[in-house]
């Protein structure tokens, strides 16, 4: 290999790896491709043995401004998913007044049981998701759309939760 | 041995308790003609048959609204029914929420059959949306999940969408439609409901039934 392709080969390396990043890793990129649907996500509905393809259980399917944001797909159907959202208190499904930390988006994405321990709809698929895929896409719902800059990790997710 | 008292209330509380049981049951009864008011009223208005899932009891033929296929051709419900024993989901072809979830569904369904067209079952995915709903774009999005010759998309006038979305489920529009499944029995009449997203297995028990 010559050093121009071999330069090249390592360019093209350099940018896959940027849309896309590595499994293990925890980041506000990873969150988005796994919202997005770029890193496959294994879902299924409640009470189905078998997992669905990925590419009808992406996040955005519902929770996207391409869905919600539409005006044929009620937000009543899916919430638009943001900070405000998720962190402040507010009713959910009947239950008592709740938020999501990074734990309880975690549970309920894999078991479906809301903060308030209210089981969540059944159209909304629940996910054989790790710990660093679930730290991801919270980190990426946390992120500070205004500031125009990605936070990285767990830590950062945190430190905004507390603003 | 000791007699049991056959008296469920021999106290005077359960006495009591008797007697306001007794005045329940008999405002009960006397209500029972109310409680199927909403029903037949809801038959009237082009609502749900039935509500809730399970067997269709007697089982009710489906309207006889005109459709185009997929393939383009013109057809009526009963016409594509009629023969087969047939599944029948509701959806639209721009929905990006639970239709490519139901089709998904309906895709597990051919494969577990693969014999469908010697058993004379079929699928059928009745769109909501007929003002959007071309054939051309049932028919990319069959191609999109991968249908089987088995598998047929179909759209009704737009005048008739409210009526079939009320006899195959709920709602009267994009956002508020029913994800359960439908199945017809081969004289064309709705014999069973499933629950909302249903388990592929569950419909194929059914329709090996039909």
């Amino acid at each position: 290999m010559s050093a121009r392709s071999f330069l090249l080969a390592s360019l093209l390396a350099g940018v896959g790896a940027a849309s896309v990043p590595g499994p293990a890793t925890v980041s506000v990129q990873r969150g988005s491709a796994l919202f997005d649907g770029r890193e496959a996500l294994s879902g299924r509905i409640r009470g189905h043995d078998e997992t669905l393809p990925p590419e009808v259980v992406r996040c955005v399917n519902c929770h996207g401004a391409a869905a919600s944001g539409s005006p044929r797909i009620s937000r009543a159907v899916a919430p638009h998913l943001d900070r405000a959202f998720l962190l402040e208190f507010q009713q959910r499904r009947g239950g008592p007044p709740s938020r999501y930390d990074q734990a309880a988006f975690c549970k309920l994405l894999r078991s479906g049981v809301d903060p308030a321990h209210v089981l969540i709809a059944r159209e909304m698929p629940t996910y054989d998701m790790d710990e660093t895929q679930c730290a991801s896409l919270w980190s990426f719902l946390m992120r500070d759309e205004g500031a125009g800059k990605e936070s990285t990790g767990k830590g950062d997710a945190n430190a905004q939760e507390k603003r | 041995m000791r007699r049991r008292n056959a008296e469920p209330f021999p106290s005077p509380a359960g006495e009591a308790f008797a007697r306001s049981r007794r005045s329940f049951l008999q405002t009960l009864i006397s209500a029972a003609p109310l409680l199927t008011l909403p029903l037949f009223a809801s038959v009237e208005q082009g609502a749900p048959i039935i509500q809730g899932h399970g067997q269709i009891k007697p089982p009710a033929p489906v309207p006889d609204v005109n459709l185009i296929c997929q393939d383009g051709s013109a057809t009526t419900l009963l016409q594509l029914v009629q023969g087969h024993g047939t599944a029948v989901q509701l959806m639209f072809t721009s929905c990006t929420t639970t239709c490519p979830i139901q089709a998904a569904i309906f895709g597990r369904v051919q494969t577990k059959i693969p014999d469908m067209a010697a058993r004379k079952l079929q699928l059928l995915s009745l769109s909501i949306d007929p003002k959007s709903d071309t054939p051309q774009a049932m028919s990319d999005w069959l191609r999109r999940f991968h249908a089987g010759p088995t598998w047929i998309a179909a759209a009704p006038a737009m005048a008739d969408a409210p009526q079939l979305q009320g006899f195959f489920g709920r709602g009267s529009n994009t956002v508020d439609h029913s994800n359960q499944v439908s199945i017809l029995d081969r004289q064309g009449r709705l014999v069973w409901r499933t629950y909302e997203l249903p388990a592929a297995e569950e419909i194929v028990g059914i329709l090996h039934k039909i």
